[in-house]
């Protein structure tokens, strides 16, 4: 029977963490471990772990480095077959996820298991690239996957990234051979909008540099991203898509920054 | 200009049927910026423009202003070109846009000279709503009667240009907006007590013009009333030692109930920096400006800031300028009209029994309906303090003090409260509000909440069916007793939750600020509401400072989010109400006596159950008493349970807080926990009915019976684990804790099991509460669970027979 270790991290989310505790303690199968690690909120989210119980299985309270740092910390506390992170303000879709996930997953095959995952804002389906376009980023998310307990816990986050840790721990697991399953199966209900206060341009670089560098030799890597730029910035600037006809991708995020710049001035 | 700026001019005419299609605003903003800045600069020796910049910019705005149909604009330049010509004596100025003569030899003569100085000069001045229109119209008809030919009359002229001693008709309309006025207005500051260019040049067009009758001579006499002026009485005087102002004072509850269905004292309705510019003056004084928030800016705090100001201010000169100002306070002449219309007559100097018609008939709208509720009554004792002191005593005495005061609570108490709204006549007596609503793109607040459904329930008729005689009702007490004393330093809050609450919401958060000791905070947790909810909790969080909304981005159920709320407030007690439940108006009062201050108690009174056909009382005094005595009516969940109790929010996070992952009975495990505190003391208060519980809808009833059984269950057996009851009671408060659904299967386990358990030497109440806390419990099938209850009954029997065998052996 698959034991899941379900890995929750928050920071000064009271109503976030609620919610997902609300979902996790909700699954019919019952054959998994919570593991939260708060970083010392200080608005009354640790109080309401707390209040839990031995419901959680492991809670720790302590100031982290941030949300890899966080999450490296949980996870080698995990002693289940296959990690989900669900953190703060992320809830599983309906009670019977984990039982679904169990009867789909392989765990003679599976080294990381995907899901589907729905927007909080609007209920609808976030859709992702297919996953033989791997090289291309975007594939999958870290709340609808199921991980290999011994791939995470050997590769860990890089806590050097702030919002692509996770890219770049889905590209090392790949080019160490890790074996990817994705099924149309509904697992996860999460706020999108959060974690987008990072520049929009610094995350393009961090992306474009890491996938370029991992697949850029095997794959269209550049041209890929640099035509869906094109697009995003046409929509963006509400401009039409020739605009961009020529322009390298390096010129379009040299606009993106300008605008930025502009918009955080206009704000202050 | 800033009054035009946001107005929506699609509209084809406005109410005042001023087609709009004939106003041009951008011209009109910029014609009158332009030339209102020519003309303050021209009295400016170091900024005067040239000629040549003066032409080329009169003729620049001539030709548009002539190209376009916008009869404004037209007036709006004329009106400064001959100003123009005045100030900088050039009447080839006039000729050039063939205008007629002007009136600047006059206007010479008159500042410079004493013969045309007006005999009389008369301020009325006020708060808007304490008295001024009447004050205004009655002196208007002693100038009259007293034979003066050339009276020069101006109301309110910080924002209108009227010029008649009455206001009839629609004289508010926008072609009456007096733009001089306006600007000065928004260009001085609020308060003001010395000289300023601006303000100055705008008293000489009040009070040292020329005669409105004959541009040719000067006034017999000029009578102007400001409401936005009353802060500035001072600089009046210093301007023009021989004013009269009228000063008219008014107590705060009724200045400002009669205010809130027409204006904002505030003006936002034509401009929208009142506030910032009164926090800053206010700062510059060094007063208090903490409690006002910019997130409620309808709330009492911003209206009595303004009241108390303005009302010290007037005081303060009436102090420094005896002769020159009267103050006139409304209680007084309600009380003896004659003798202070005598005293009036002699201070202007001008007697005629005249004065003493018209009186009867109200001067403008009145306003019958209460728009104060207790919170805003409470909030306001301060202020009528400080009147009662100042103004009120001096004059009415110790008797009329308390007289006054007792009137006043009566009103509050017992008039209708409906939320601020002008009457049918609509854009008519009550334009500003008008305008307000069409700021707010016909979204207005003032409607959103005069027309939404409160409550299904006839609270009033309640109050009159069951309020007993000792009971204390939400009437005069509120400004008798220092109902402060009763809380003994200590803060209490209420948390609503509200989940698609539309119809039952507003009635909800009134019920909590109509206490007779309102709550000090109030946090409405809005748990995803998907109907429109959230717009009136917006109005409301916007009127009322106490009120506070937490809105959750997904649904958290009632005990998350209530336990969202109670973390969230900042009292030392608090207590909850739903959504669609009402509190009865001396709940809080009693439940605070009934705490009396201390931490342990849990304060609850009974229950008024209002179902679809019948209202019933449902008493709870049974749950009164020191531990365990709660614990174990709850246990065995006889007669009706309290709820929505008062205790602190220590004694709550101390119990455990609610069950965040329970959908049925969260409450009652709740409960229980909380009188399983050894410590613990349950209060029953002497007000009879705490919550009117709104039972018009079903709730939970639709939830199959299978799922009750099985948390009455689980819930009975954890209890056992916080505090046991003898074991020869247990089964019977078993029974009784689940008898509606005595028969069905998981019940007919449990009770196995319990029976085999007790039936043991020594009960022991832990395999019990271990198993029905455990996670896996939680999401086990009643099958599974009745399974277990099955196996752990026949392990005990199989045990008590061995034991039995061996026992015989």
């Amino acid at each position: 029977m698959t034991k899941f270790s379900i890995i929750t991290v928050v920071w000064n989310d009271c109503v976030g963490a609620t919610r997902t505790m609300q979902s996790v303690f909700s699954q019919t199968y019952q054959n998994y471990e919570v593991i939260v690690q708060d970083g010392a909120s200080t608005d009354g989210t640790s109080e309401m772990l707390r209040s839990f119980g031995n419901w959680i299985d492991s809670l720790v309270i302590e100031e982290d480095d941030g949300i890899y740092d966080a999450m490296n910390r949980a996870t080698m506390r995990a002693t289940g077959d296959y990690l989900v992170f669900m953190n703060a303000a992320d809830y599983f879709i309906n009670p019977k996820v984990l039982e679904d996930v169990a009867a789909a997953i392989n765990p003679d095959e599976d080294d990381i298991f995907t899901g589907q995952a729905f927007r909080d804002e609007d209920g609808g389906l976030h859709r992702y690239r297919p996953l033989e376009q791997f090289w291309a980023g975007s594939t999958l998310d870290h709340q609808a996957s199921f991980i290999r307990r011994e791939l995470m816990q050997d590769l860990k986050y890089d806590e050097r990234y702030k919002i692509a840790g996770d890219l770049h721990f889905f590209t090392r697991a790949r080019l160490q051979g890790a074996r990817y399953r994705s099924e149309d199966l509904p697992i996860v209900r999460k706020p999108f909008s959060v974690g987008a206060s990072t520049s929009f341009v610094d995350r393009i670089n961090d992306r474009l540099s890491m996938l370029d560098e991992a697949w850029g030799d095997s794959y269209p890597v550049r041209d890929t991203i640099t035509k869906e730029m094109r697009h995003y910035a046409a929509k963006t600037f509400d401009v039409s898509v020739d605009r961009f006809a020529d322009m390298p991708i390096e010129e379009m995020l040299k606009l993106f920054e300008t605008w930025e710049k502009r918009l955080q001035a206009l704000a202050a | 200009m800033l009054v035009y700026r946001r107005f929506r001019f699609k509209f084809l005419s406005f109410y005042d049927g001023t087609k709009m299609d004939q106003f041009d605003p951008s011209l009109f903003s910029v014609v009158h910026r332009s030339l209102f800045d020519l003309y303050k600069r021209s009295g400016l020796p170091d900024q005067t423009p040239s000629d040549e910049e003066l032409r080329n910019a009169l003729g620049n705005l001539h030709k548009s202003v002539y190209a376009s149909n916008c009869q404004q604009s037209k007036s709006c330049f004329e009106r400064y070109v001959k100003l123009l010509s005045v100030s900088r004596q050039d009447s080839g100025l006039l000729d050039e846009y063939n205008l007629q003569k002007p009136l600047r030899e006059k206007k010479r003569a008159f500042v410079e000279g004493a013969s045309d100085q007006p005999e009389q000069r008369i301020l009325v001045s006020g708060i808007g709503r304490s008295g001024t229109t009447m004050i205004y119209q009655q002196l208007a008809k002693l100038l009259q009667i007293d034979g003066k030919e050339r009276i020069n009359f101006r109301y309110e002229p910080y924002l209108w240009s009227i010029r008649s001693g009455t206001t009839k008709g629609n004289a508010f309309g926008m072609e009456q907006l007096h733009q001089f006025g306006l600007h000065t207005h928004l260009e001085t500051p609020l308060l003001l007590n010395e000289k300023s260019v601006l303000h100055d040049s705008f008293l000489d067009s009040l009070f040292a013009g020329p005669s409105d009758r004959d541009p040719e001579q000067g006034p017999d006499a000029c009578l102007t009333k400001v409401i936005r002026g009353s802060g500035r009485l001072g600089s009046y005087i210093e301007r023009f030692p021989d004013l009269k102002v009228v000063a008219c004072l008014r107590n705060p509850f009724d200045t400002i109930n009669s205010s809130l269905g027409m204006f904002s004292f505030f003006g936002e309705e034509f401009h929208e920096n009142d506030r910032e510019r009164f926090l800053v003056e206010l700062e510059a004084r060094g007063l208090p400006t903490a409690h006002l928030s910019l997130d409620s800016p309808r709330s009492i705090e911003w209206s009595a800031a303004w009241w108390q100001t303005f009302t010290a201010e007037t005081l303060a000169v009436a102090r420094q300028y005896p002769d020159n100002v009267f103050l006139f306070c409304y209680e007084d002449f309600s009380r003896d009209g004659a003798r202070v219309m005598q005293n009036l007559q002699d201070f202007v100097g001008i007697q005629n029994d005249g004065i003493a018609m018209g009186l009867s008939k109200p001067a403008g709208p009145s306003i019958k309906a209460t728009s104060l509720n207790a919170w805003d009554v409470a909030y306001l004792q301060d202020c009528h303090a400080f009147y009662e002191e100042e103004v009120l005593r001096p004059l009415l005495g110790e008797a009329g003090v308390t007289e006054q005061r007792q009137a006043i609570a009566k009103k509050y108490a017992q008039g209708k409260f409906s939320f601020p709204i002008a009457g049918a006549d609509l854009g008519r007596r009550a334009p500003i509000q008008l305008r307000g609503m069409m700021l707010h793109d016909g979204k207005s607040p003032f409607l959103t909440l005069a027309k939404c459904a409160r409550t299904p329930i006839d609270l009033p008729a309640l109050i009159n069916k069951y309020a007993s005689e000792d009971q204390p009702t939400p009437t005069a007490q509120t400004l008798e007793t220092d109902l402060r004393a009763l809380k003994k330093g200590k803060r209490f809050g209420a948390v609503i939750t509200c989940h698609n609450n539309s119809t039952t919401i507003v009635g909800a958060v009134l019920s909590c600020l109509n206490q007779t000791v309102p709550y000090d905070r109030i946090i409405v947790v809005d748990d995803c509401s998907t109907d429109d909810s959230k717009t009136k909790l917006a109005v409301l969080e916007e009127m009322y400072s106490a009120l506070q909304v937490i809105p959750l981005e997904s649904s958290l159920g009632p005990s998350g989010a209530r336990h969202i709320g109670i973390s969230r407030l900042d009292t030392d007690y608090w207590t909850q109400l739903d959504g669609d439940d009402l509190f009865w108006p001396t709940k809080n009062q009693a439940e605070i006596v009934a705490i009396d201050g201390d931490n342990n108690v849990v304060a609850f009174s009974d229950i008024l159950l209002v179902n679809p056909n019948n209202t019933s009382l449902q008493p709870t005094q049974t749950y009164d008493g020191k531990h365990p005595n709660a614990f174990e009516c709850l246990l065995s969940r006889i007669v009706q349970i309290p709820r929505d109790m008062t205790m602190s929010k220590e004694l709550y996070f101390r119990a455990g807080g609610y069950n965040l992952v329970g959908h049925l009975y969260e409450d009652w495990d709740f409960k229980l926990r909380l009188a399983a505190l050894t410590d613990s003391e349950w209060r029953h208060s002497k007000s009879q009915i705490g919550t009117v519980y709104n039972r018009l809808t079903p709730g939970l009833s639709g939830v199959d019976s299978g799922l009750h059984a099985r948390a009455l269950v689980l819930y009975f057996f954890k209890a056992l684990g916080h505090h046991c009851p003898a074991p020869e009671a247990v089964l019977d408060h078993f029974e009784k804790a689940v008898a509606p659904f005595q028969h069905r299967h998981i019940v007919t386990e449990a009770r196995k099991w319990l029976k085999a358990a007790v039936g043991t030497n020594s009960f022991d109440p832990k395999p019990f509460s271990s198993l029905a806390m455990s996670r896996h419990t939680h999401t086990a099938s009643n099958a599974t669970l009745a399974e277990t209850f099955q196996k752990q009954a026949q392990s005990l029997i199989d045990g008590h027979k061995k034991e039995t065998l061996e026992v015989a052996r």
